[in-house]
């Protein structure tokens, strides 16, 4: 078989568990603090104080998933010896922060 | 149109359920959805609500793959060749928007829209994989992968990526209007890597749905740094849009979705036309335009949003 035909090293075993576990407990947490935010503001009947605190930090935590996520993928490609891979993802992560950082 | 607060997150959670219900079912994405909704129903500032659909944007991205894995199916090093593109094309369009008169992002949305809907007519079922030449800069980059989602194997069929600078290209694109509109530009990353890169449909959507979320987060720091984003209207959206995408991904096995997409396509024609109509009005008519569609701090956003006058002025 022409070595062409052969698909590229694998990401390692591990990358598929860590990334469920990462994005299931950041999007359950970041629900449950966008869900309290509501929930008070309907028993309270203003959105304003703790509400709005709560509901800005259910949303901070869903904003930092793609930036965990990258960061996993930047450690698996480590793993998997991809510098290629590590050198573009590393670039995209300071594009991420850039954005973030500057205004 | 009710003004107490309350009432109002809790039609907007119940509006972005639907939104990403809808948006699943027909595979287009709830922002595409979602800011209009919250412009032409809500009457919320157009920037606020492209802010809120970026947080959502992120929300669906992330609660898709939660609940399936991305791992299996996506091909990591095809999303970060393409991902350089799109993410600085997402701060160049975020960085635009800044600047841009919201009444014109109207218009652009309009157009947006008026792109999907043509890119979204018709589609091509994947080629036969081993009729497909080898591509040097694909090979260079290593971006063909396994037929077989379950094998990473040595020696494996796999099937080999065409055309990627013409894939980056596009994502450039996509990444400027992702970070202009604040969506997700899915269709166009589905247009670049399904249609023009040649790659299994599945991976493309996987790999889409992987990207689609980094994109938004670049350009989602430069509206949180202008306070754009609110957590009163992107809270709501985000505790709707991410189950409601998750039951439209469920339902998308029991709903005829031939006869729902081409009725959504003509639905969102007319959202366009719409969206494009009251963007020529407010530009127009600056003052009212900077009293509906400008961006404002979170108070004086909340002030205007939640003032009578505001409910009869953006609809």
């Amino acid at each position: 078989m022409n070595a062409s035909d052969t698909a590229p090293r694998p990401l390692p075993a591990w990358f598929a568990k860590a990334e469920l576990v990462l994005l299931r407990s950041f999007a359950a947490i970041s629900l449950l603090l966008v869900l309290a935010a509501v929930a008070i503001g309907l028993a309270t009947g203003s959105n304003e104080g703790h509400p709005r605190t709560l509901g800005l930090a259910g949303v901070a935590c869903m904003l930092a998933t793609p930036f965990l996520r990258l960061m996993l993928l930047i450690a698996a490609f480590i793993a998997v010896r991809d510098r290629l891979y590590v050198a573009l993802s590393i670039v995209i992560l300071a594009v991420l922060f850039a954005g973030l950082l500057g205004s | 149109m009710p003004t107490d607060p309350i009432e109002i997150d809790l039609l907007i959670l119940l509006g972005s359920l639907a939104a990403g219900c809808l948006g699943a079912l027909v595979g287009l994405g709830g922002g595409i959805v979602l800011v209009p909704m919250l412009t032409l129903v809500f009457g919320v500032e157009v920037k606020i609500a492209m802010g809120a659909s970026l947080v959502a944007v992120i929300g669906t991205s992330t609660g898709a793959a939660a609940l399936r894995g991305s791992s299996r199916l996506s091909n990591h090093r095809v999303g970060i060749a393409l991902e350089l593109a799109a993410t600085l094309g997402a701060i160049a369009g975020a960085a635009a928007m800044t600047l841009i008169h919201p009444a014109l992002l109207l218009v652009c949305f309009g157009g947006a829209l008026l792109l999907t809907a043509a890119l979204s007519v018709g589609r091509k079922g994947d080629p036969d994989p081993s009729t497909l030449p080898l591509d040097a800069l694909a090979q260079r980059l290593e971006l063909d992968g396994p037929l077989d989602s379950s094998s990473g194997e040595p020696g494996a069929a796999v099937y080999h990526v065409q055309n990627p600078t013409g894939g980056f290209v596009t994502m450039l694109f996509a990444g400027i209007l992702s970070g202009l509109l604040g969506i997700g530009s899915g269709v166009l990353k589905m247009l670049a890597m399904d249609t023009f890169m040649k790659i299994p449909f599945r991976v493309s959507t996987t790999t889409s749905n992987f990207m689609v979320g980094i994109t938004a987060a670049a350009s989602v720091g430069i509206y949180w740094n202008h306070g754009i984003i609110d957590p009163k209207v992107a809270g709501p959206a985000l505790l709707g849009i991410v189950p409601g995408a998750l039951l439209g991904s469920w339902l998308v096995t029991f709903v005829p979705i031939g006869p729902l997409r081409k009725l959504f396509l003509v639905v969102l024609v007319a959202i366009a036309l719409q969206m494009l109509v009251k963007g020529v009005r407010e530009y127009e008519t600056p003052d009212k335009a900077s009293d509906s569609t400008s961006v404002a701090s979170p108070a004086e956003h909340d002030a205007i949003e939640r003032s009578p006058s505001s409910e009869a002025a953006p609809r």
